[in-house]
């Protein structure tokens, strides 16, 4: 449940407004806004159970859950480079003394991604699903690798993994193809805690890897995914905007995702072109609660427009 | 007993706990071969000192008791596919910290979760390897699933349904798990700049014109004699590999693949046929196979088999 008052939300975005910091990876995301100002953001921990936490940073940060105890610290996503030490220290500060061992990256984007290195090179063994490894080494036009060869992931799988780390059973799966086509669940069992990445959870305008394998319908299925893996219990972290959600907003971004999915799609059949979808704002009963961000209605409106009107063709 | 066969038998008996029995010819009946014991599992066992192969310039077994070992070195560590029993583990590290590499252990995979192959996890893991098998692989050890395992053999702590890859020192290493076959648990591990795979007990490499080696199928452990035939049909059908790594015994190639599962087709042929007709029992099927297969009794294979043989193909 997101506790932060809107308001409170509404200027925490305005002023962070994110998220050039994507561009550090060098994806191909069209982001708006200031870059994330790293000097000036604060982590904040909050405890999930036992030896679970989850850290923040920004709305335009890719959330952090870490697992510690006895055989060591495993994390879900490595946040930026410029943020290595404050989620280092973030992390000490709970009294985990024990070597960083596993990254899980929930996906390939950087705001998730980019602080793979620092840690790769301590040591530390960085997991995802095959995709996401071959679309960070992938060649951009230019002939440059699209992320640096220093944080793409070292131990890949196709389709599910277990990790059997500090007592705790961690369940990573790959759903179809959403945000990306390299997304992975991962599912502390025990804590009952499910980080889902940037499939849909938290109430925003979720960005879709339009072209990096994601979908709209995707998105649509995979927030209904989550909710045949999870139980009414489970602490469902989202990507962005936590710490933690429930089945009450994957069900109400469920409604949204699809609601504006099926108006975008009449828009099309009908001729209307990318500006006059944007135009009829149909997103408009949806934005109270979903401040701009990282990705505003109109961005929003184009991802989708871009990726149902490129299936609908074919 | 040919002197071609010795490494085979002194391979048998070192690392039974598979219990593959050398079989005399089927055509031509041998005297009744003594039956492989269990060896113990848990209680240091004497063994000829370990030697390591080179197969690659970058790629080491280390054969022998337990099960064989292979050893990729990289500049950022090492990747071992089995690792013996735990109490081989003071003489595999001597061995390849004199003749392989001094670099860390990186990655130990286990090609199935018997414990004369993922026995080292036990120290492997405490010593910050990250162990990896099959989801079954992890679930048999915390089960206890086999007969006379270390009671604190420990489980990999990275598991996987599918496929997975490691990427080290530049090098990538392809794994692959099963379904029913050997066990439930097993994986295929290909080094594919080298094209050598080791597929531990999948496929043994015995002397095959002479009758070759009896399969323990390993039906409690979720292994099944048609799954078997099939991962073997899959493994002869890929074209990534020259050379063959089985779970003991020397190294081969994809025709040995190709005979071990006509071997188990063989098998499952001539069993079905015996239980075609719906009167025998457990028992009868156990008499027919000492007799007509001269599989040793008792012995590990028969034991282990027999059951779950007579279960799967009774009409
Ligand atoms: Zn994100
Ligand atoms: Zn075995
Ligand atoms: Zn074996």
């Amino acid at each position: 449940m997101n506790k932060q008052p809107l308001g409170v939300l509404a200027r925490t975005l305005a002023a962070t407004a994110a998220l050039t910091a994507f561009g550090l990876a060098g994806s191909a995301h069209a982001q708006q806004g200031q870059p994330l100002d790293f000097a000036k953001l604060e982590m904040k921990t909050t405890k999930l159970a036992d030896n679970l936490y989850v850290v923040e940073a920004a709305p335009g940060v890719g959330n952090v859950v870490f697992l510690n105890g006895p055989d060591g610290i495993l994390m879900v996503d490595s946040m930026f480079p410029q943020l290595h030490d404050k989620l280092v220290a973030a992390i000490r500060a709970t009294g985990a003394t024990g070597p960083i061992r596993y990254i899980i990256n929930t996906h390939l984007h950087g705001d998730h991604t980019a602080g793979n290195g620092l840690f790769a090179k301590d040591g530390t063994v960085v997991i995802a699903q095959d995709n996401v490894r071959q679309r960070m080494l992938a060649k951009k036009p230019d002939g440059t690798p699209a992320f640096p060869p220093a944080n793409v992931p070292m131990v890949t799988y196709a389709t599910t993994m277990t990790l059997h780390f500090d007592g705790e059973d961690i369940e990573i799966s790959h759903p179809p193809a959403a945000h990306t086509d390299g997304d992975s669940i991962v599912y502390f069992k025990k804590a009952n805690v499910m980080q889902v990445g940037d499939l849909p959870a938290s109430l925003r305008f979720n960005n879709i890897g339009v072209d990096d394998g994601g979908s709209v319908d995707g998105m649509i299925a995979d927030g209904k995914l989550v909710m045949k893996m999870a139980n009414a219990q489970t602490k469902i972290v989202p990507g962005h905007l936590g710490p933690v959600v429930g089945f009450k907003e994957i069900t109400i971004q469920d409604t949204m995702f699809q609601t504006v999915r099926d108006r975008i799609a009449k828009m099309i059949k009908e001729g209307k072109t990318l500006d006059q979808a944007i135009a009829a704002e149909p997103t408009k009963d949806f934005n109270e609660g979903r401040l701009s961000g990282n990705i505003t209605p109109a961005r929003w409106v184009t991802l989708i427009y871009t990726d149902l009107s490129r299936r609908m063709k074919k | 007993m040919t002197s071609a066969r010795t490494p085979a038998l002194l391979a048998l008996l070192a690392g039974a706990a598979l219990g593959l029995g050398v079989l005399a010819a089927h055509a031509q009946p041998k005297p009744a071969v003594t039956a492989a014991q269990p060896v113990d599992q848990v209680n240091p066992q004497p063994h000829p000192p370990f030697v390591a192969n080179q197969l690659a310039p970058d790629l080491w077994e280390v054969p022998g008791a337990g099960s064989n070992v292979t050893i990729l070195v990289t500049d950022e560590g090492l990747v071992l596919v089995d690792s013996k029993y735990e109490y081989h583990y003071d003489d595999l590290m001597k061995i390849i910290r004199e003749k392989v590499s001094t670099k860390p252990v990186k990655y130990v995979i286990d090609t199935h979760y018997h414990a004369d192959h993922s026995g080292g996890n036990t120290r492997f893991l405490p010593a910050g390897a990250t162990v990896i098998s099959s989801i079954r692989g992890h679930d048999n050890i915390v089960g206890k699933v086999q007969p006379g395992a270390p009671p604190n053999l420990l489980p990999a702590n990275v598991a996987f349904t599918g496929e997975m890859r490691l990427y080290v020192g530049g090098k990538e290493v392809r794994l692959q798990s099963y379904g029913p076959g050997h066990t439930g648990t097993d994986v295929s591990v290909l080094f594919p700049h080298d094209r050598v795979i080791c597929v531990g007990d999948l496929v043994h490499i015995g002397d095959l014109e002479k009758g070759g080696q009896y399969p323990l199928i390993d039906y409690n452990g979720g292994g099944g004699i048609n799954g078997w035939i099939q991962r073997l049909n899959t493994i002869s059908s890929s074209e990534a590999y020259d050379k063959v790594v089985p779970g003991h015994g020397t190294v081969g190639t994809k025709a040995d693949v190709i005979a071990y599962r006509d071997l188990l087709e063989r098998l499952r042929d001539h069993v079905s046929a015996y239980l075609r007709d719906g009167t025998k029992t457990e028992a009868d099927l156990r008499n027919h196979l000492v007799k007509d297969e001269h599989w040793p009794d008792p012995g590990l294979s028969i034991v282990r088999s027999n059951h779950g043989l007579y279960m799967d193909l009774k009409p």
